[in-house]
């Protein structure tokens, strides 16, 4: 079954039938959380860096930033029974518009954000494709844990 | 050239464009214009009529009592907003079918298109400008020429890619392998409508906004590339399109307030909803 995960939304699963899928990452960044013990999965699809840009926003839809979305992602897991140390974080997304310069470097800003708020977590990132200017679809599917990313014409390739 | 006129030929499929929604912009364009003068170039079209109380009456307005007929639904929603859902409604079937040639699913490229004009108010607001009907309306209908365009684009994609692979932009390659791109190619459909010309420049240069500093155009630019950002009808092409940072220069704008308008966005599409499944 698909959990289809939206713009600036999360959702967490210890369903093994499931896949966490999420549609078209352009400058949004999606994050995957597995653990293979206690086979729990997680997944964020967020827009923006810091939600100071916007904090009424945050407040209602936290996972629309990575400074908000990330923390609850986490704890979603953790809810369920993940654990950190055994936590496999992934992402993909991040693009930009071609000849960007600082003025449209949102993916970037996305990308540093999230790198900076993972390692205040002490989490590594396992596995990325992030950058460029092509549109990602991201799926973690349960309980193997595998997670691919599909470039938009270009195929599938396993994170 | 032959590739291209086969092009231009195709545009002649596309249905005409409603002549309702034309002729509301010219009326709401005056002050004086009465709510009766409106609601009778609507009525004239049942299908339209019909569409615009099953609009009013959706779950969307939360109305306790029912709209029953033009004239109150004018009176709910306003001559401004009347407009607007006249045209979504006027524009919305040409999009709704998937283009495979940019690989958009069913209602992906709808959903850009009222994300782009969503996102074009907003900028407009910012910037403390006036409203202009036109803005909205443009941004709408910026990538009708993608409608048509893309059938030649999902036959070309190898060279297309081939070209974007070299370095050039989407709209670039476009334009050199089928020898037309989806904007002038949707600027040659908005003349064949006979949109006012402000509408058909914007069109044609939205990924080009320094031909047309002064009109619409770079309100639009920046509209399209804020949905495109957010992933919103981001087809194949992704955001393989070139940055024009002038545009936020000269408005006096910086990578903060795109992030401001790109949060408000997501606000609002998840309120405009209602009118995004319309039809």
């Amino acid at each position: 079954m698909n959990l289809v995960v939206g713009i600036g939304d999360l959702k967490v699963t210890k369903d093994p039938s499931a896949t966490l899928i999420t549609y078209s990452l352009g400058s949004c960044i999606g994050v995957t959380v597995y653990d293979p013990v206690a086979k729990v999965g997680g997944m964020l699809h967020f827009m923006l860096p810091d939600s100071k840009i916007n904090p009424d926003r945050a407040r209602e839809r936290p996972a629309v930033f990575a400074d908000t979305g990330v923390p609850l992602l986490l704890e979603e897991c953790r809810k369920l029974g993940a654990e950190r140390q055994r936590m496999q974080v992934k992402i993909a997304g991040g693009a930009q518009i071609l000849d960007s310069s600082d003025y449209f470097k949102i993916g970037k800003r996305n990308y540093v954000a999230l790198k900076k708020i993972l390692w205040q977590h002490g989490i590594l990132i396992q596995g990325e494709e992030v950058g460029g200017s092509l549109n990602r679809t991201m799926a973690l599917e349960m309980p193997t844990g595998r997670v691919w990313v599909k470039i938009s014409g270009n195929g599938v390739k396993d994170l | 050239m032959k590739k291209m006129t086969e092009i231009v030929k195709a545009i002649d499929r596309l249905p005409p464009f409603p002549q309702v929604a034309m002729k509301v912009m010219e009326l709401v364009k005056d002050e004086d214009v009465s709510f009766g003068d409106l609601a009778r170039v609507i009525e004239l079209d049942q299908s339209m009529t019909a569409n615009l109380l099953k609009v009013c009456n959706s779950p969307f307005f939360g109305l306790r009592r029912k709209v029953s007929s033009v004239r109150e639904a004018l009176v709910y929603l306003g001559q401004k907003y009347f407009m607007e859902v006249i045209w979504e409604m006027a524009s919305a079937n040409y999009f709704q079918e998937g283009q495979r040639g940019y690989d958009l699913d069913r209602g992906e490229l709808w959903r850009h298109a009222v994300a782009s004009a969503l996102a074009a108010r907003i900028l407009e607001e910012r910037l403390g400008r006036e409203e202009d009907p036109l803005l909205f309306t443009t941004a709408l209908l910026h990538d009708i020429g993608k409608v048509v365009l893309s059938e030649f684009v999902a036959e070309a994609l190898g060279e297309i890619r081939q070209r974007v692979a070299e370095g050039a932009s989407f709209l670039e390659a476009e334009e050199e392998v089928l020898g037309v791109d989806h904007a002038a190619l949707g600027a040659m459909i908005a003349e064949q409508w006979a949109f006012p010309e402000e509408m058909v420049k914007a069109i044609r240069f939205h990924h080009r906004p320094e031909e047309d500093p002064e009109g619409l155009t770079p309100l639009i630019y920046l509209a399209d590339t804020v949905s495109l950002q957010m992933g919103i009808g981001t087809g194949l092409d992704g955001l393989q399109y070139r940055a024009k940072d002038e545009v936020l220069r000269r408005f006096g704008l910086t990578d903060h307030d795109l992030m401001e308008v790109m949060a408000e966005l997501g606000g609002r599409l998840e309120e405009a909803e209602a009118l995004i499944s319309l039809n």
